[in-house]
């Protein structure tokens, strides 16, 4: 939703979503010849082309870029100064399993990528979208965890699927993927009285006070803004157009990149991926990112 | 051309809007000028049994944003208790504009009940009438042509501020304008919309201005 929500990249998205670091990339320039006006957010795509193959890790230290202020994925915890959130716990089981130690960047989402760049840390760890074009100025890990609008009920609800909002209300927030595939769905036909608000609390306040039948949110962010109150809701419903979520190397950084992903993979064999997963979004959300 | 082939394109929505936005601002300056009377003569009242509610009414509604009040009302009231929810967000609104308008009518009431000469009261005493009697014959029928300024005016100002209603998912007029902003990715919506809202204007002051002329046969 914040960070690079382009609808119109959504099927090339799906095509080269699990291209990863090395050959498939190739594919997915290919796809995005048509997309020249794509912004461009590498200052020198040619620097970052010409940089060098090998791990940039300097004395065993890991040094992770990211915007903490995106809960769940990246938020300060109530004392204000401990970072906590999914991306977070991954990047800390990520440099336990290499054998490094973390050190987090917190740095603003403007100029994140500029960062990355200029070698002020060696991975972009904070909800970046797979888009075409940072593919292009970037090397982009595998998908690690994908966010996709989905449809939250209480659960005594007898909507099942996103055709069952026929003449209920569903609330979502202004101008978000959400909104604009709810808006989708009515001009294709189905009857649902679409509840706009500039928060997304503002949704699930509807939703719990039972103003509305459903909410239409970003899976990465329902289970947050439910809070304790999760146990009383369900997910029925998940878009099949997912934006995947992907780490974020310096382009031609692929050495680093293959050690990240390895590492991932060990994580997920040993469930603690699963485990982080479930903590945050309430469902281990890693485990389909097909 | 073609941009106001556009601008009449989204005319019906944005009529969708401003039928929202009026339909509000006359209930809720309606409602609230019945209930800004009693706010106003109980804050002039002697008694402190009255007068200190009325006060503090007055105080709390003016004292705070309405933005506030709208929010508090919708979305606070319920994590205080579930029995007090406002089903819907319609009469949530209409709720929160009579209170507040309510507490800035009746400060204008007020200051025109006060600016009935004494000596009206006096003669009205004279004549061995009780105060409601004096209120209701003589003070308040005076006191009606010097409101109509001020209720107008206050009109104008619950009319724009009409567009605060958003926040709980309801499309008036500056609402609806946005989405329009942000789906066709131009500001130009924005001349239709501002149109409308002094059309909408135009007409209240022109009856407004209408009823002054009626009221004013006595001065």
């Amino acid at each position: 939703m914040k960070k690079g929500l382009a609808l119109v990249a959504a099927a090339v998205m799906a095509l080269s979503m699990l291209a990863g670091c090395g050959g498939g990339s190739s594919s997915a320039k290919t796809e995005t010849k048509a997309q020249t006006e794509a912004q461009t957010e590498a200052a020198g795509e040619s620097q970052a082309e010409a940089a060098g193959t090998a791990s940039t890790l300097k004395e065993g230290v890991l040094q992770v870029g990211v915007e903490i202020g995106y809960p769940p994925m990246e938020y300060f915890d109530e004392d204000g100064k401990t970072a906590i959130g999914f991306d977070i716990e991954l990047a800390q089981a990520l440099a336990a399993e290499m054998g490094v130690e973390l050190e987090l960047v917190d740095t603003a989402w403007d100029g994140i990528f500029a960062g990355v760049d200029t070698d002020k840390y060696d991975v972009i760890m904070s909800s970046v979208s797979y888009l075409p074009e940072r593919d292009e100025n970037y090397t982009l890990s595998k998908t690690y965890v994908a966010n996709a609008p989905v449809i939250v009920v209480p659960n005594d609800s007898e909507i099942a699927d996103i055709a069952d909002l026929e003449g209920k209300s569903v609330a979502v927030q202004m101008e978000t993927t959400a909104d604009y595939l709810i808006q989708e769905q009515i001009s294709g036909g189905l009857n649902t009285e679409l509840r706009q608000y500039e928060k997304v609390i503002n949704a699930f306040d509807e939703l719990k006070t039972g103003r509305v039948d459903a909410v239409c949110t970003d899976s990465v962010v329902a289970s947050y803004y439910l809070g304790d109150e999760a146990n009383n809701y369900k997910t029925v419903w998940e878009s099949p157009e997912k934006e995947p979520i992907v780490m974020c190397f310096k382009k031609g950084n692929d050495a680093l990149c293959g050690e990240m992903e390895a590492a991932l993979d060990a994580l997920r064999a040993s469930g603690k991926l699963g485990e982080i997963a479930t903590k945050y979004f309430g469902s281990d959300i890693t485990a389909d990112l097909d | 051309m073609d941009a106001i082939s556009r601008m009449v394109n989204w005319l019906p929505q944005l009529l969708l809007g401003a039928r929202m936005t009026i339909i509000i601002t006359i209930i809720s300056v309606a409602v609230g000028l019945v209930l800004s009377l009693f706010l106003a003569l109980g804050k002039m009242s002697k008694n402190p049994i009255l007068s200190k509610p009325c006060s503090a009414y007055i105080f709390f509604f003016r004292g705070t944003p309405l933005l506030m009040q709208i929010y508090f009302l919708y979305f606070g009231l319920p994590q205080f208790n579930p029995a007090l929810t406002i089903k819907s967000a319609f009469v949530a609104a209409l709720i929160a504009y009579t209170l507040n308008t309510a507490a800035y009518l009746a400060e204008n009431i007020r200051a025109g009940i006060q600016s009935i000469d004494k000596g009206q009261y006096e003669a009205a005493k004279a004549l061995g009438m009780t105060y409601g009697q004096t209120m209701r014959l003589i003070i308040i029928p005076q006191t009606v042509r010097r409101l109509i300024p001020p209720v107008g005016n206050e009109f104008i100002m619950v009319l724009k501020d009409v567009s605060l209603v958003a926040i709980i998912g309801l499309s008036d007029l500056t609402k609806v304008t946005r989405a329009i902003s942000s789906s066709s990715a131009t500001a130009l919506v924005y001349i239709p919309a501002m149109i409308i809202y002094l059309i909408i204007t135009a007409f209240f002051t022109f009856v407004f201005n209408k009823a002054e002329k009626k009221y004013s046969v006595y001065e």
